[in-house]
């Protein structure tokens, strides 16, 4: 709000002058008043004789501009124009002067009217911010700045630092904003084949229970929907029922020739461990027909659960 | 049905045969077993002989009987006969089941390097070596792989198979077999 006059600055702010000073300042302005005081009366004077003469002089003036009149008119309008001419470039030689006068002495006329006035305080008492600031076109400024270069000047991470996130989440409705959100969509993008391939799953299923998944399981239903009846041709397909009852019914199967079997692998066994022996070296491991085992030690014991055999004749028949 | 992965050890043999014998099943086979089931071969093969020589005598009677007499056939002809019965009947016997009578005893099975049946030709010569040079079977004393001379040569085994698994057709490649 502008200040009222009462609170402008006035003489009685200035510093009290001394004693001396203030006898030779009011003699000098008593001077200037005496000298103006005369020149009004002067010029007051000058108007009244010239206004009472007006009526004598007018004839002497006349006798006495006819010979300017003549001279003007035998020099001619030549010497008129020089003088035009060097009027016009004492004006201007002076006013170039003045100007560079004034340069010269305004800022230090400012600076020393500064220096006494306090800028900030007259600023806030006789200046209308508000308004000011109504009338600013903000959005023009904004649309000006360079905000990419203000942003990269800032720095996020102390700013995160220092703010509550916690609370600020704590009033975040995530509720809505799921529910707002197109999670089709975001499936969509989602490639599950990559995730699962990066997955543990082998770590997941330890953690399952798979006894306590079965116990839940419905077996009578799963049973209900198999075709026992196909099932048991593909069983008996797979393990060759025929070959299996040609071989525990026929004369093969019987007790005696198993045991000549065992009897005959035993002394298989025997012989070999004692020409091992005999021609000392280590003894021989158990080798399959494949020609890809010949060099293996591999037992079929383990496909049927049993312990792998040694040498031929210390794992058979006891 | 499935071709068995490997000879003796197929669903049949896990079935069938003894839990105490099933280790051994597809295992080459030692000399002892090897050496019974020659010997009942060739007994079988003895028996051959001499029931051809009644059915010769028989054919004789029928054609003559005032002439009939008993012939001496010799002993080189009753060994060449003995012989040559003894290697077709080895041949057919490798090449059909892989197993004679004798071995179907003492539960052996014949075949190749892949487990398969061996082809007619190796069955053949295998015959031929078993018979003529049967010292060719002892080389499986020293074999730490327990294979003859001949299996060797014609890189054929012998192997334990008390189930009689069935066996792969021959030219009916296993799986992965490039050969």
């Amino acid at each position: 709000m502008p200040g009222t006059p009462s609170d402008s600055p006035t003489l009685d702010d200035q510093p009290v002058p001394t004693a001396p000073e203030r006898a030779s300042t009011s003699d000098a302005v008593g001077l200037m008043d005496a000298a103006l005081g005369l020149a009004v009366s002067a010029v007051a004077a000058s108007r009244e004789a010239v206004g009472r003469g007006r009526f004598v002089l007018r004839p002497v003036s006349a006798v006495a501009r006819a010979p300017f009149r003549l001279g003007r008119r035998l020099i001619g309008d030549r010497r008129t124009g020089e003088l035009k001419a060097r009027g016009r470039s004492e004006r201007q030689h002076a006013v170039a002067a003045l100007s560079q006068l004034v340069d010269q002495l305004t800022p230090r006329l400012a600076d020393a009217v500064l220096a006494r006035v306090d800028a900030t305080d007259l600023v806030l008492r006789y200046v209308d911010l508000d308004r000011i600031i109504q009338n600013v076109q903000v959005d023009a400024i904004i649309a000006r700045a360079d905000l990419q270069a203000v942003i990269d000047r800032v720095d996020v991470d102390a700013i995160i630092a220092r703010a509550d996130l916690q609370a600020a989440i704590d009033r975040v409705d995530v509720d809505a904003i799921v529910a707002r959100a197109d999670l089709q969509a975001a499936i969509d993008r989602v490639d599950v084949d990559a995730i699962m391939a990066r997955a543990d799953l082998q770590a997941v299923l330890d953690r399952v229970d798979v006894d306590q998944v079965v116990s839940r399981a419905d077996l009578d239903a799963v049973i209900a929907r198999i075709d026992l009846i196909r099932l048991a041709e593909y069983v008996v397909e797979g393990i060759d029922l025929p070959g299996i009852i040609r071989s525990s019914t026929g004369s093969m199967a019987s007790e005696g020739l198993l045991e000549v079997r065992r009897q005959g692998i035993r002394a298989d066994e025997r012989v070999a461990h004692a020409v091992d022996r005999l021609l000392r070296r280590s003894d021989r491991t158990p080798a399959s027909a494949l020609e890809a085992d010949t060099t293996s030690s591999t037992s079929p014991a383990a496909s049927d659960g049993q312990p792998p055999t040694g040498a031929v004749g210390h794992g058979y028949v006891h | 049905m499935e071709p068995p992965a490997e000879p003796g050890r197929g669903t049949l043999a896990r079935i069938v045969v003894p839990a105490s014998a099933r280790s051994m099943q597809g295992h080459r086979a030692g000399i002892v077993t090897r050496l019974l089931a020659g010997v009942v071969d060739s007994t079988i093969a003895v028996l051959g002989v001499g029931l051809g020589y009644l059915a010769v005598l028989m054919v004789r009677y029928v054609l003559s009987p005032r002439d009939f007499q008993f012939v001496e056939p010799g002993f080189g002809l009753l060994l060449l006969s003995f012989l040559w019965l003894l290697t077709v009947y080895l041949t057919l016997a490798w090449a059909t089941t892989g197993r004679t009578y004798g071995a179907r005893l003492l539960g052996l099975r014949v075949v190749d390097a892949r487990g398969r049946r061996v082809r007619p030709g190796v069955a053949l010569l295998r015959a031929l070596l078993c018979v003529f040079v049967p010292i060719v079977l002892f080389w499986v004393v020293v074999s730490r792989e327990n294979r003859s001379a001949a299996d060797v040569l014609l890189r054929t085994s012998v192997i334990y198979d008390w189930a009689a698994t069935p066996q792969i057709p021959q030219g009916e490649p296993e799986k992965g077999d490039h050969t």
